[in-house]
């Protein structure tokens, strides 16, 4: 453990430059967090090993999906980047799930990934206060005096020594990362960068956990050596939609001008070449320690674990625009080059597929994130933060969304403001970080809609509704965003209204309308709110009956109907959330001494200890605390409190 | 749905619970041997100066490994005289009853036994348990659940045989685990919806939406079995209320004494003797019943308002079974008639008392013509007639109440009860929901609080086991 100081008077060593932060990675997360620093007023400098690979997506090349959606969407609401940039990059949308109701609606689109890394790179080299700079950081420079650790600054691998007063970790799957391609293993990251080497013995120096995890990505192909013929072909949506609210009125996605995806599926021959293999697998021999993701297993685990599925879907996506590359989704393997050939060329139309690359898993280090706090700040080092997939988590999404909190919250802790900590009920940002912080993971892991409890108010149409105001009040909301912010919801919450008064007498106009949507006739006079209750009628639908309706987009109608529709789900969802926030509420002291409390096992004490919840409800969800711990906690709280108003009375 | 836990222990904590504490731990009443129970850390140096073991080789209490016992007297160190010559029994923190330090004297069981040593270790600087407290420590302890906790207190209190198997059930985890396999069903229907909510793209909808039509179905069946043996359940914990009602004279006051084997109630000739509602408490087959004599009803202008005593009527609405007594001659029958139409009560039965007088028949013929589909009971507190069949009743009564298969654990609390009355509705909604053509982010949700409903018995969280559902089951992923 070393000081800037002591950092300094080593041979070579000299001092590169000083800053308020600095952001360790150029990844999803990165870059959303050094924005967020450097647009709330901090200079700030993000460094990355190759700027060439500035948000990569080295596996998928797509943004959003079932509940990732709904994280892009929450990012732009709060002000973050990766909404806009995925509007100007993507090649196909659709939206998903459009006949299961509006909680789980899911934007998802196809990603010219080259064109997304350009725009994401101009954009942090814009960026007032942001100095964009290669370099590998080996070691966190700590101020180790008094009780508490305090960042001072970062060292790179040239000895250029960095001052600054906080410091983010976005670095990804890098730290000792490991490719594995069958029995050929060696040192590596992602799409073939050098791993980094040292920062994670930095970090188990300054007393942190690290566990080794593993992921996977499958092979591409040249489309080019694809025959479609026997493949599904699927479309993007002819009216797509945008991720950032502030293209939500007019997409900059040409519709005619979208690709598509195709799908096939495995055959026996396919399940025999790996079954063949098996001692060759990497994943099944032991040769890999890390834990790897359930809900993106290898095609041969999929074998193996589900041995009763026939057939596995596989999908190929365009890998950008002006590429021939295609992304086989589902085929993710680490088995030898040789099998894969093989497999790839046992499936429907790739008879005769060229790889362009293989597919390979990738070990690395990352935090255990129980170690920080929801702020996403290290408990116990002042300054250092540390957001994506250093903290456990897979994805994109989930890395820009914790990118931006970590940045938002840097920025806050140097202004000596309270961080911004959102809630199980406020954005699905908030299910991912409590999820991290209070459950910890024990494999990658990937936001669902499944997690979150409160579904039908996390929706991807309101995610402005619920998080634009924050990102208002933290300063990432521009006026003009805010105006059209305003705007909006003042519409949406007029035409509510006038769709409860206005009513609609049984007509045979009226009759007809019902009749060919497929419902019963009015018998008597019905509210446009009512009609809207039923199932089979959209807002839409009710034009010819409404002939006074005011002119609204396309996502102010929805929000309308959504906002009718569901309303009594809604508000019973709202109770959940309100006994849910009375939990949440009762806070507990950060000076709180576990061990005092005579009644807590020997197991809860020592991971309250340990975690340090917030809240009772945080503590509620810590696996290892019963309900007769909460009780014990609760009572020594309150008895706490008796004991404070008694002191100030006495 | 998130419970408030603190609603759940009744009696707040003090920091006076880390003392020790004791009590009789065997129940109330002369008894050959009892056991009295110390808690909490300390209880052996406590008890140390005062007892005084047999033999030289047992060593100091303190010193005595958990699970061992010692034979010894007990000294009274203020006048030196021997109290009482017990087995001390010793458990060591967390491997006992409470999950503290305790110790256990095996006793004579006479009351004056029991209260010297009581009064002894109370001046050694013990505590008197509440009632309840060893579970309640037991419970914040972690050694028991909470339905367990729950069990422990209704098995202590406790008064007929049916009662006491049902706790003992309850005690052992039954319940809990008749719960878990309801959750268990629900959480595959769940896992299977959000499958396909999660991964659109493996389209798997048909078969779901299948499987749910019926799954939701028969998890509604079995939630409301219990539900439905709530009643009985209760029965169990409360008593039964059983009123013996009619018009002055016609011998309830006679009939209660003859069924309760006692003579609380006055009898006389003398119409309108019992003034106010006499309740006693009897056994009838293992189900504890409250059987309540009542004020004579008869028919005046406005009947129902008049009804002898607002109490009366107040004790005939809450009853769970109503014997309305007739006695011979058959001159009052059509008053009596009137007064059961308008009291509506459900389980409102007719009983031809006096049956050993002559008119009886008359009256027997009289009412049968009256309700020609009902088997008319009569009873005579003379002869003894019929008493059988009274109590027979109460037994059917109670039994068409619950639960229809055997081994159902019975629900006796309403804090459970008010989880499945909840969880049932939630599935219920979600049923209407899947017929309605509502969305299936709508269904999920309503399936996710019957969940959230039955985890307050359980104790599980939703989210996480969800997610473990998904995986086990389906083969998903990029
Ligand atoms: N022969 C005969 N007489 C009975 C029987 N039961 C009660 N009696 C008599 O009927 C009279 C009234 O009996 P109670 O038991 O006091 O009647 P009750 O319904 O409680 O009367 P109130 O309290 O005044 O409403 C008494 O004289 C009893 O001895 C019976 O089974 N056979
Ligand atoms: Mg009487």
């Amino acid at each position: 453990m070393k000081n800037v100081t002591a950092a300094l008077s080593a041979s070579g060593a000299y001092l590169a430059g000083e800053y308020d932060i600095i952001v360790i990675g150029t990844g999803h997360a990165g870059c959303e967090a050094a924005l967020a620093s450097a647009r709330l007023g901090r200079q700030t400098l993000i460094l990355g090993m190759n700027l060439d690979t500035v948000a990569n997506m080295p596996c998928n090349p797509n943004i959003g999906g079932t509940a990732k959606g709904q994280l892009v969407r929450e990012i732009d609401a709060l002000g973050g980047e990766m909404g806009r940039a995925a509007d100007r990059a993507m090649i196909q949308f659709r939206m998903l799930n459009a006949s299961r109701g509006p909680a789980v609606l899911s934007p998802r689109a196809q990603i010219d990934r080259r064109l997304y890394q350009q725009i994401m790179k101009e954009t942090l080299e814009k960026t007032e206060r942001l100095d964009v700079r290669q370099g590998e950081v080996i070691e966190l420079l700590v101020d180790a005096d008094g009780h508490e650790l305090r960042i001072e600054g970062v060292r790179l691998r040239t000895e250029a020594i960095y001052r600054c007063k906080s410091v983010i970790l976005a670095t990804g799957t890098f730290l000792e990362s490991r490719i594995i391609i069958g029995d050929c293993q060696y040192s590596g990251g992602p799409d073939s960068q050098f791993a980094a080497h040292g920062l994670s013995e930095s970090l188990r120096d300054l007393g942190l956990l690290l566990q080794r995890f593993k992921t996977g990505t499958p092979a591409r192909i040249n489309r080019r050596s694809v025959d479609f013929t026997p493949m599904e072909q699927q479309d993007g949506d002819p009216i797509p939609f945008a991720f950032s609210y502030e293209n939500e009125e007019n997409p900059p996605i040409n519709p005619d001008e979208q690709i598509p995806c195709y799908l096939t599926w495995t055959t026996p021959q396919t399940r025999a070449v790996i079954e063949q293999n098996l001692d060759r697998s990497p994943l099944l021999s032991g040769v890999i320690e890390g834990v790897g993701p359930r809900y993106c297993p290898s095609i041969e685990d999929k074998y193996v674990k589900f041995p009763d599925k026939e057939r596995h879907q596989i999908f190929l996506e365009p890998m950008g625009r002006n590429t021939e590359e295609m992304y086989l989704q589902g085929l993710s393997s680490s088995m030898p080059e040789d099998v894969q050939l093989i497999m790839v060329r046992s499936l429907p139309g790739l008879q005769s597929a060229r790889i362009m690359r293989s597919a390979y898993a990738i070990e690395y280090d990352c935090l255990d994130p129980r170690l920080l706090q929801m702020s996403l700040e290290v408990r116990g080092i002042t300054g250092l933060f540390s957001a994506g997939q250093i903290n456990g988590t897979s994805g994109y999404e989930e890395a820009a969304g914790q990118g931006l909190i970590a940045g938002i919250n840097a920025v806050r802790k140097l202004n000596d403001e309270e961080p911004v900590i959102l809630d199980r009920s406020q954005a699905y940002i908030g299910v991912l970080i409590d999820d991290l912080i209070t459950k910890g993971t024990t494999e990658p892991y990937r936001m669902m809609t499944a997690r979150a409890e409160y579904r039908l108010v996390l929706r991807q149409d309101n995610a402005d509704a619920r998080l634009t105001p924050i990102g208002r009040s933290v300063g990432l909301i521009d006026q003009a965003r805010w105006d059209h912010f305003q705007i909006k919801q003042e519409r949406i919450q007029t035409e509510i209204e006038r769709c409860r008064n206005i009513r609609i007498r049984p007509s045979a106009e009226s009759d007809a309308v019902m009749r060919s949507l497929g419902t019963v006739p009015l018998r008597q006079p019905a509210s446009l709110a009512d009609l809207l209750k039923r199932p089979e009628i959209h807002y839409e639908d009710l034009e010819v009956l409404d002939p006074d309706r005011p002119s609204l987009s396309r996502v102010e109608q929805t929000a309308v109907e959504v906002s009718i529709k569901y309303e009594g789900y809604i508000r019973l969802e709202e109770e959940r959330i309100g006994q849910f926030r009375k939990l949440e509420r009762k806070s507990i002291p950060d000076s709180i001494d576990y061990r005092l409390i005579k009644g807590l096992r020997i197991e809860a004490q020592q991971k309250l200890s340990r975690q340090r919840p917030i809240s009772i409800g945080q503590a509620k969800r810590i696996s290892g605390v019963s309900p007769a711990d909460l009780a014990v906690l609760l009572i020594y709280l309150q008895s706490l409190k008796r004991d404070d108003e008694e002191g100030k009375r006495g | 749905m998130n419970g408030d836990y603190q609603t759940v222990l009744d009696t707040n904590l003090t920091s006076q619970d880390h003392e020790i504490c004791v009590a009789v731990a065997t129940p109330p009443g002369q008894s050959g041997i009892a056991v009295i129970r110390l808690s909490g850390k300390g209880a052996a140096e406590l008890i140390d100066p005062v007892f005084k073991p047999v033999s030289k080789r047992f060593p100091p209490v303190f010193s005595m490994p958990g699970y061992t016992c010692a034979v010894g007297k007990i000294i009274s160190p203020v006048t030196g005289e021997l109290i009482d010559q017990v087995v001390l029994t010793r458990f060591t923190a967390p491997h006992s009853y409470t999950g503290e330090e305790v110790i256990e004297l095996s006793c004579h069981g006479s009351l004056a036994i029991k209260q010297s040593l009581i009064d002894l270790i109370l001046s050694l600087g013990a505590r008197a348990a509440e009632p309840g407290e060893f579970t309640k420590r037991a419970f914040l302890n972690g050694k028991l659940d909470l339905i367990q906790a729950e069990a422990v207190i209704d098995l202590i209190q406790a008064e007929t045989d049916r009662s006491a198997r049902n706790a003992a059930a309850l005690l052992q985890g039954d319940l809990s685990q008749q719960m878990m396999f309801i959750s268990d069903n629900l959480y595959q229907l769940l896992a299977s919806i959000e499958l396909v909510l999660e991964y659109p793209e493996h389209d798997e909808s048909d078969t779901v939406s299948a499987q749910l039509a019926a799954g939701l179905d028969l998890i509604e069946q079995k939630i409301n079995r219990y539900v439905q043996g709530f009643s009985q359940g209760r029965i169990l914990t409360e008593g039964m209320t059983v009123v013996l009602a009619g018009r002055p004279n016609a011998g309830k006051s006679s009939l209660l004494n003859a069924l309760a084997n006692t003579e609380r109630a006055i009898v006389t000739d003398v119409p309108g003797t019992t003034r106010d509602t006499i309740e006693i408490k009897i056994d009838i087959d293992g189900i504890p019943v409250h059987l309540v004599d009542t004020a004579g009803v008869r028919e005046t202008e406005d009947t129902v308002e008049k009804l002898g005593v607002a109490r009366t009527r107040d004790v005939l609405q809450s009853a769970d079974l109503v014997f309305w007594l007739i006695a011979p001659p058959v001159d009052h029958l059509q008053e009596d008639q009137t007064i059961m139409e308008q009291l509506q009560l459900q389980s409102l039965v007719p009983l031809v008392s006096k049956d050993d007088l002559n008119e009886s028949l008359a009256l027997r013929q009289a009412i049968e013509a009256c309700w020609p589909d009902q088997t008319i009971m009569t009873c005579s507190v003379l002869t003894g007639e019929g008493l059988d069949a009274i109590r027979k009743k109460v037994i059917e009564t109670y039994e068409s109440l619950g639960a229809q298969a055997q081994n159902d654990v019975l629900l006796t609390n309403s804090r459970h009860k008010a989880c499945l009355d909840s969880a049932l509705l939630s599935v219920r909604k979600a049923r209407e929901a899947l017929h309605g053509g509502i969305t299936w982010d709508i269904i999920a949700s309503l399936v996710r609080g019957s969940l959230d409903a039955l985890a307050e018995l359980t104790g599980d969280a939703v989210s996480d086991t969800l997610v473990d559902t998904i995986f086990s089951r389906f083969c998903v992923g990029k």
